[in-house]
């Protein structure tokens, strides 16, 4: 449900960092897995309102990025796949999560004369 | 000037810089299509002279939420009260702790507490002689750092020590927003079942503390503490468990001296 809020947080980002709103044809994001954000909620939501608030059509491009955590045991670096899982070295759970949980607004296209 | 509601007496718009890098590359005569939901439309575009500008953003999709949450938390320190975001599903016993939490701590605790309707969770931690601002928010599923500010221009501050944000009972969308708090408190209330650390695991890798509420009748459940413990360190090892009975207080007053260190910390 709250991909709703995060789709016009997205808009509201791109409105203040361009100084207005603007006709675009791509944003792309990136989004880790575990950013809580559902990829198809989000698209959803964001075709509902993109259009409606001046932004025209844009296709939404998400880029799925990977977890990556740094074993606090064995200083293994591995990527995370899951919540539940550790270490595929040496199983331990403890670790500094490097990446994961962003949801990223990399850049957006226009066409322009 | 707030920019949703145009009060601003605390808040004003956070300046961003701007530094776009725009690169253009000609994409003459593409077609592409859209799926909109029950039906599809194709468009060709043979443009002679379109070029297509693609302009870095580099913002988190959160970053307005979380400016306002940066200017919260610095509220929070400049007047050395620590922050916390109170997680959990309806139900699982948040406004009865902080009506023992009242007893123990009264004026020197401050509640902001959402619910999507009523003042019902505010009037009950008012009536233990402690202030509480009630937030609805009329169908959305958690707090902002925008109401969250908001609130703060309501409440009296002066003998305040520890604010607690009660944010509504969810354990999903919540998670992903940052309040300007020092850290997250969740609470798994027994009947719940021990199952739910795993299957919630936005929430509880996430909190800085699990509560374990209901601990007066978990022996009559099938509640295994033991691995809902295990599935917490195993989401964050850093966390630390508390057992509670929010109903009757038991481990209430351990939990209020141990966020009365958490302070000490905080202001050191």
């Amino acid at each position: 449900m709250h991909e709703l809020s995060i789709a016009e947080g997205i808009l509201s980002a791109i409105e203040q960092r361009l100084g207005g709103k603007k006709i675009l044809t791509r944003i792309n994001l990136s989004i880790g897995p575990l950013a809580g954000v559902s990829a198809e909620s989000l698209e959803f939501w964001f075709n509902e309102i993109a259009k409606e608030n001046g932004f025209g059509a844009p296709v939404l491009e998400i880029r799925k990025t990977k977890a990556l955590a740094v074993c606090a045991q064995c200083r293994n670096n591995y990527e995370v796949r899951s919540f539940y899982s550790g270490c595929p070295e040496c199983g331990t759970f403890e670790r500094t999560v490097k990446s994961g949980y962003e949801c990223m607004i990399d850049s957006v296209e226009m066409e322009t004369e | 000037m707030c920019e949703e509601c145009g009060c601003g007496e605390l808040y004003n718009e956070p300046e961003k810089p701007v530094e776009t890098h725009e690169h253009h590359h000609h994409d003459n005569g593409h077609d592409h299509h859209h799926a909109h939901h029950d039906h599809s439309h194709h468009h060709e575009h043979f443009h002679s002279e379109t070029t297509a500008k693609t302009i870095d953003i580099g913002l988190s999709a959160l970053i307005k939420n979380d400016d306002y949450a940066m200017r919260n938390s610095q509220f929070f320190k400049e007047r050395n009260i620590l922050a916390i975001n109170l997680i959990s599903s309806p139900g699982s016993g948040k406004t009865t702790l902080l009506e023992q939490m009242a007893r123990l701590l009264g004026r020197s605790m401050a509640v902001i507490v959402g619910d999507i309707q009523t003042r019902r969770d505010a009037q009950r931690i008012e009536a233990r002689g402690c202030q509480a601002y009630q937030i609805e928010t009329n169908g959305a599923c958690h707090l902002d750092a925008h109401s969250v500010g908001h609130a703060l221009e309501k409440l009296d501050f002066t003998d305040v020590k520890i604010c607690i944000i009660e944010n509504v009972g969810n354990l999903v969308c919540p998670a992903a927003y940052d309040l300007g708090e020092a850290f997250k408190v969740a609470i798994l209330s027994a009947p719940e079942g021990d199952d739910k650390v795993l299957k919630y695991p936005s929430i509880f890798s996430r909190a800085s503390i699990v509560l374990i509420n209901k601990m007066d009748i978990a022996g009559y459940l099938d509640f295994d503490v033991e691995k809902v413990k295990k599935e917490c360190k195993s989401l964050n090892d850093q966390c630390d468990v508390f057992l509670i009975a929010a109903k009757t207080g038991l481990g209430i007053e351990d939990f209020c001296q141990f966020l009365k260190i958490k302070r000490a910390q905080q202001k050191g």
